[in-house]
């Protein structure tokens, strides 16, 4: 304890000096605690999005290179009614699995009776769309998102009714609005006047779908648009539909479907879980792939901006990394040349180079401590005021806005804590093992002390 | 008397630029327990390099020194700083107290690296040094408040406190008047003969020389007598 007042003391003696490097530390830690937190939310964002809005699931099961081809040779490699049972007795056996959803993916145009579009159709159960809506991580990380952004879900949609739900764009494009919704507010009004003229009995909500079914033949169906959703990213935000399984599965023919959808409820090691449930599949003779959800052929995007945030967040580190090391190796090297004369002294009356060389790390390790507290402060004030603050922002590639959110995870503080700390332990060690390396009747006559 | 010290053919040069130099030339010494001996010489003669090298805190380029009997060339550093820790202390020019550190604790200071010795002893001896100096009533007052004399008083409480073989001082009267100078002639004096403390200085100051028992007298590295 002793030594450490003394620290303590030494530090009080040049005090303007330290609270300039105490700042450093302060800053630097924050800095990396909320660009941590920062991209902690926009990953989870990110994985929330391809996990659940975009229907992946942790896992995706696919007819063995079904992923490269199924959109060109649907019946070929979609999986039956029959293989879907199968799959589901091994999965309903493994604890982890939360749920696990069918999903037929295919291409159709989407009309409103003027005018045409391509689209991507994905059937699903609604109870599996009403599953993903209500997820606690859908609704913690995309409140926004958790619920359709006009209209009703398609496990609300009156059963009579051939419900389906046009992404945001899609809805523009075609000048269709939610049935029993403001049409005013999401339809172009020359479109209006060509395709619904006044006293037409086709409601704005009105669209056809057409395409051919898996064995070629023309198929279309009229629908009523319910909902109105997004894909959360805006390369896909205008040709997205989304309808009931089975009626897309009526509409191209088949009882299949494109991929299973395996939500875990522990998704950590996902490729080893990939591996072993493909292995398990195809143990009982399926000839299907398991596809962890962050793999680039099932979530580019994500996988892209998962990338980018780690070079991001490394080239963060290194900034903050060298700020500290400099400001850490200044404040030492000016305070051991004017203590010069110290140091002879202790040395003089008998303590070894470690014995001096300790007496400068617990003043570094009390520099970092005080700055590492400070800043985590700092951050904690930082990151509750933004988030109280409800700032909304458009990140790029994705629709519409979402809030800016700082969310630092416990295990940044303390690694982020430990790696300054070592830092500075390790900077101010090299300062002064260099000075007590010099000649003691050297430092005892020092001109600069 | 029993011998102290003992430097035997000791030589060192220095770089200076792109010029060596030679600072000591094949010195031999020896200083006996209880002597008060002076090396004079002008500057640059090699006072303070043989003081450093009596001291341990430098090491010859050839030549050999003993202190108690003990061959320093082959310690290592480590054993060196304890050598000097036990046997050795140091009275500055510039007194070169830690300023953090208030008069009591610069003293204490070289008795907090002998863990045989507990806090009891340390206050008495810590206590009995500042009594010797005449520095009981300042014991808590920071070296930058007090006057030349008494922080070279502080000095060398701090340099007998450990009970050292030998005392060196450079230049010890150097940076104080010629009044304080006296008196801090006349403490180490006293403490040569109460305590029979040995002390070897370096010094071109005439006041000093004249109370001194023995001179070692050298010029550009070599002893004259």
């Amino acid at each position: 304890m002793y030594w450490w007042r003394i620290a303590a003391r030494n530090l009080r003696r040049n005090w303007r000096r330290n609270v300039v490097t105490t700042t450093a530390i302060a800053c630097g830690f924050a800095g990396l605690v909320l660009v941590a937190g920062y991209l902690r939310r926009v990953e989870l964002y990110n994985a929330t999005t391809a996990v659940y809005l975009a229907h992946a699931g942790h896992l995706s099961i696919y007819r063995k290179g079904g992923l490269e081809r199924a959109t060109f040779l649907p019946q070929r490699y979609a999986i039956d009614a029959k293989e879907s049972a199968r799959i589901g007795e091994i999965l309903r056996r493994d604890p982890n699995v939360e749920r696990f959803a069918g999903y037929l993916e295919g291409v159709a145009l989407v009309s409103n009776g003027c005018s045409s579009v391509p689209v991507i159709a994905l059937g699903m159960e609604p109870e599996a769309d009403h599953f993903v809506r209500h997820h606690p991580r859908v609704v913690r990380e995309l409140p926004e998102l958790a619920k359709p952004l006009r209209g009703v879900e398609l496990a609300q949609a009156p059963p009579l009714l051939r419900g389906v739900s046009l992404s945001t764009g899609l809805a523009h494009r075609l000048s269709r609005s939610v049935r029993g919704g403001n049409a005013d507010a999401n339809v172009d009004t020359r479109s209006k006047s060509a395709c619904d003229p006044a006293g037409s009995k086709r409601e704005p909500s009105d669209v056809d779908v057409l395409g051919t079914t898996f064995d070629g033949s023309l198929a279309a169906f009229s629908g009523s648009v319910v909902g109105e959703h997004t894909t959360g990213q805006q390369q896909l935000d205008d040709s997205s539909l989304i309808v009931p399984l089975t009626t897309l599965q009526d509409f191209y023919a088949t009882d299949g479907v494109t991929h299973l959808a395996v939500f875990l409820k522990d998704p950590r090691d996902l490729k080893k879980r990939a591996v072993e449930l493909e292995r398990a599949l195809q143990g009982q003779g399926l000839a299907l792939n398991v596809y962890p959800f962050d793999d680039e052929r099932i979530s580019l995007f994500y996988v892209g901006a998962r990338d980018f945030l780690l070079v991001l967040s490394a080239f963060v580190g290194i900034v903050v990394f060298f700020v500290v090391v400099l400001s850490i190796v200044n404040t030492q090297t000016m305070t051991l040349l004017e203590r010069s004369r110290e140091l002879g002294a202790l040395r003089s009356i008998g303590f070894t180079r470690a014995g001096v060389s300790r007496l400068f790390l617990r003043e570094a390790a009390l520099l970092a401590a005080i700055g590492l507290l400070f800043g985590g402060l700092l951050a904690l004030v930082v990151a509750l005021s933004v988030n109280g603050l409800n700032v909304r922002y458009t990140p790029p590639g994705i629709v519409g806005d979402m809030q800016l959110m700082l969310k630092p995870e416990f295990r940044a503080w303390w690694q982020y804590g430990a790696a300054l700390f070592a830092t500075v332990l390790v900077a101010t060690r090299l300062v002064v093992r260099s000075r007590t390396k010099m000649r003691i009747a050297e430092l005892n006559v020092n001109v600069s002390a | 008397m029993s011998l102290v010290v003992e430097l035997n053919q000791v030589s060192k040069r220095f770089l200076l630029g792109k010029v060596f130099v030679d600072a000591l030339r094949g010195v031999s010494l020896k200083i006996e327990a209880g002597e008060f001996a002076g090396i004079i010489g002008p500057s640059g003669s090699g006072k303070s390099t043989l003081l450093n090298i009596a001291g341990l805190i430098d090491e010859p380029d050839s030549g050999s020194v003993v202190l108690d009997s003990t061959d320093l060339g082959t310690l290592s550093d480590d054993e060196r700083s304890n050598l000097r820790n036990r046997r050795i202390g140091f009275v500055f020019q510039a007194f070169n107290l830690v300023s953090v550190l208030d008069v009591y604790e610069n003293v204490e200071l070289p008795l907090l690296l002998r863990a045989e010795i507990d806090s009891a002893e340390r206050k008495d001896r810590v206590e009995q040094a500042l009594a010797d100096v005449g520095l009981r009533e300042f014991a808590r007052q920071l070296p930058d408040k007090m006057s030349g004399g008494q922080r070279q008083r502080a000095a060398i409480a701090r340099a007998l406190v450990g009970h050292p073989a030998l005392i060196l001082a450079d230049e010890p009267t150097a940076n104080l008047d010629s009044t304080t100078a006296e008196r801090v002639i006349d403490l180490m004096l006293e403490l040569n003969r109460k305590r029979n403390a040995t002390f070897l200085f370096s010094t071109h100051d005439e006041k000093l020389i004249t109370r001194i028992d023995r001179h070692i007298r050298i010029r550009d590295g070599v002893l004259e007598s």
